[in-house]
């Protein structure tokens, strides 16, 4: 435990020690996802849009800096190698490892998405929290996903962001509503769990249900997804070092 | 399970590893005693690093089974990683962290509680002055000595090192192989993976020579000398030539490899300092001279050489 623990600290400590980085990742967030969520608001012509919106935008800002961090992970195979050797179980250092990800993941999207809550309206105390809340649980299901993508090559992760992140956003509910969504997009709205993540958040922040998917559904399908992508991330960092699957 | 002082270090029994198509490890059975400094040689690519990185639960062997200090590395993983410390060839920090915060967290991690070893190694190794740099700041050889560093204030049952002064310079190699004969002297395993002969001849208590992923040999630097090379040369350049009578009780006596080129007279034998003196007073006996005696121990270079070759 005493590894684990001090293993989470260190994370911390490396991630956050360049403060400077830290202050323009919180202004960029910030002022980008603001600008993006007034011009969206005149092109959806949905009530309440704005508010919509911003339960998306924290939604990608989640994934986006999720993302940034697990590239920088994927980078760091020397670093890998060494708490390969830490004497306690792998499951416990890959946990460490996602957890105070996670943490970082969240101490660089909340002050953006706190500004951007208030700018759009949203200021009651529960839904954003609750949007802070998902915001975290999603960085780190996508953490996972590339964090296991990026055993292969960190390059790969550049590529997925660049080319299916847009798609898996488009293709969603993140940044508006099933209902305004177009006729060709509806099936792959409908295979997508990021859809259901999205408005499952929305509907825990109490907005109305027929902009919704079914929460049930919703939930399901977000409880599987995490729970799906973290078993396959810890037998795959079992198995996978070096680049070599240990047969 | 109880791990008691006589059992071996390591015991590793039909061990392959394949890479895809290459087969890194091939077979390789080997019992590493405790107690001992071992170097490990072997050309690139005979399977050195593999071995030391299954040993250390990194990989995992395509078939075969390893213990560690009687654990098993496939099955008692963490048991395996408590008792032993590995310093990679190629350094694994933190870039942002100063060699003070990279052994501070690798003491935690260890549940070491004494800090004042810390202090102790930076300046046993020379880098005290250094130690609230960040490591990207650092030399290559500073570097390679704060990884090396992170197994000697953890002083580990079983301590590895790989290519351990591999981009140190001279006084630096020598504070380092003190570092590791202070280790093994305080009770630690030790094995040294190498490719520098001199640093083997400096360290080494027991040689482990892998090639093509196969034992070729396991034995002190001075029997592996005797097993391959014949032994030592001893050279003598005598007032005359001695008498065939002579010849033949040298032959009889002491060693059969004899030869006589005018009055130098050339003897192979396998330890120089016991054959020496007999063979002195024999020639004295017959009233020959020594104008000059040489004695060339081979050196491990040729050793590993020669068993390298023999082994392809």
């Amino acid at each position: 435990m005493k590894a684990v623990k001090a293993i989470m600290a260190t994370y911390l400590k490396n991630r956050l020690r360049i403060k400077t980085a830290l202050l323009a990742f919180w202004a960029e967030g910030a002022f980008s996802s603001t600008i993006i969520a007034l011009a969206l608001s005149f092109m959806v012509s949905v009530k309440d849009y704005h508010l919509y919106y911003a339960t998306g935008v924290a939604i990608f800002l989640g994934m986006s800096y999720g993302t940034i961090i697990a590239n920088e992970l994927g980078w760091e195979k020397e670093w890998e190698l060494y708490l390969l050797t830490i004497p306690t179980r792998r499951a416990s250092i890959l946990l460490a490892r996602i957890t105070a990800w996670s943490l970082v993941s969240l101490i660089y999207a909340m002050p953006p998405l706190i500004a951007l809550f208030v700018f759009s309206g949203l200021t009651q105390a529960m839904p954003a929290a609750l949007g802070l809340i998902m915001a975290l649980v999603l960085s780190s299901t996508i953490g996972i996903i590339f964090l296991t993508i990026t055993k292969i090559h960190p390059l790969s992760l550049t590529a997925l962001h660049a080319a299916i992140m847009p798609l898996v956003t488009r293709f969603s509910t993140a940044t508006y509503p099933r209902v305004a969504a177009p006729a060709y997009a509806q099936p792959a709205i409908t295979l997508n769990p990021l859809a259901y993540i999205a408005d499952l958040v929305r509907y825990l922040q109490g907005f109305p249900t027929y902009l919704l998917v079914d929460p049930g559904l919703a939930l399901t399908v977000t409880v599987g997804v995490l729970l799906g992508m973290l078993s396959i991330a810890l037998h795959l960092y079992e198995r996978r070092v070096e680049g070599v699957i240990a047969k | 399970m109880a791990s008691p002082s006589s059992m071996n270090a390591v015991e590793a029994k039909d061990l392959y590893k394949r890479y895809d198509k290459v087969w890194a490890l091939n077979g390789l059975t080997v019992s590493i005693p405790t107690g001992q400094v071992v170097c490990i040689l072997g050309p690139n690519g005979a399977g050195k690093s593999t071995f030391l990185h299954i040993i250390s639960t990194i990989l995992k062997p395509s078939s075969g089974s390893v213990k560690v200090m009687g654990y098993d590395v496939i099955k008692q993983g963490a048991q395996v990683r408590k008792v032993l410390g590995i310093s990679f060839q190629e350094p694994k920090l933190f870039w942002r962290f100063s060699p003070e915060e990279v052994l501070k967290l690798h003491a935690k991690v260890h549940g070491i509680r004494d800090m004042d070893a810390i202090e102790g190694v930076l300046r046993q190794l020379g880098l005290w002055e250094v130690r609230r740099r960040s490591v990207e700041f650092l030399s290559g050889g500073e570097r390679k000595k704060v990884e090396i560093a992170k197994v000697l204030i953890q002083k580990p049952r079983l301590a590895i090192f790989d290519e351990p002064t591999a981009m140190i310079d001279l006084e630096g190699k020598h504070y380092i192989w003190d570092a590791i004969k202070d280790l093994a002297a305080s009770g630690s395993t030790v094995l040294v993976a190498t490719n520098d002969m001199y640093e083997a001849e400096v360290l080494a208590g027991s040689i482990l020579l892998i090639n093509k992923g196969r034992l070729v040999a396991m034995a002190n630097p001075r029997e592996l000398k005797e097993m391959v090379a014949g032994g030592d040369l001893i050279e003598l350049l005598l007032s005359a030539p001695p008498s065939m009578n002579t010849l033949e009780r040298i032959r009889r006596f002491i060693t059969s490899e004899v030869d006589l080129q005018g009055s130098r007279l050339m003897i192979r034998t396998r330890r120089y300092w016991t054959d020496l003196p007999p063979l002195i007073e024999m020639l004295r006996s017959e009233g020959l001279v020594l104008l000059e005696v040489k004695v060339k121990e081979p050196n491990l270079d040729e050793v590993i050489t020669r068993v390298t070759l023999e082994s392809r």
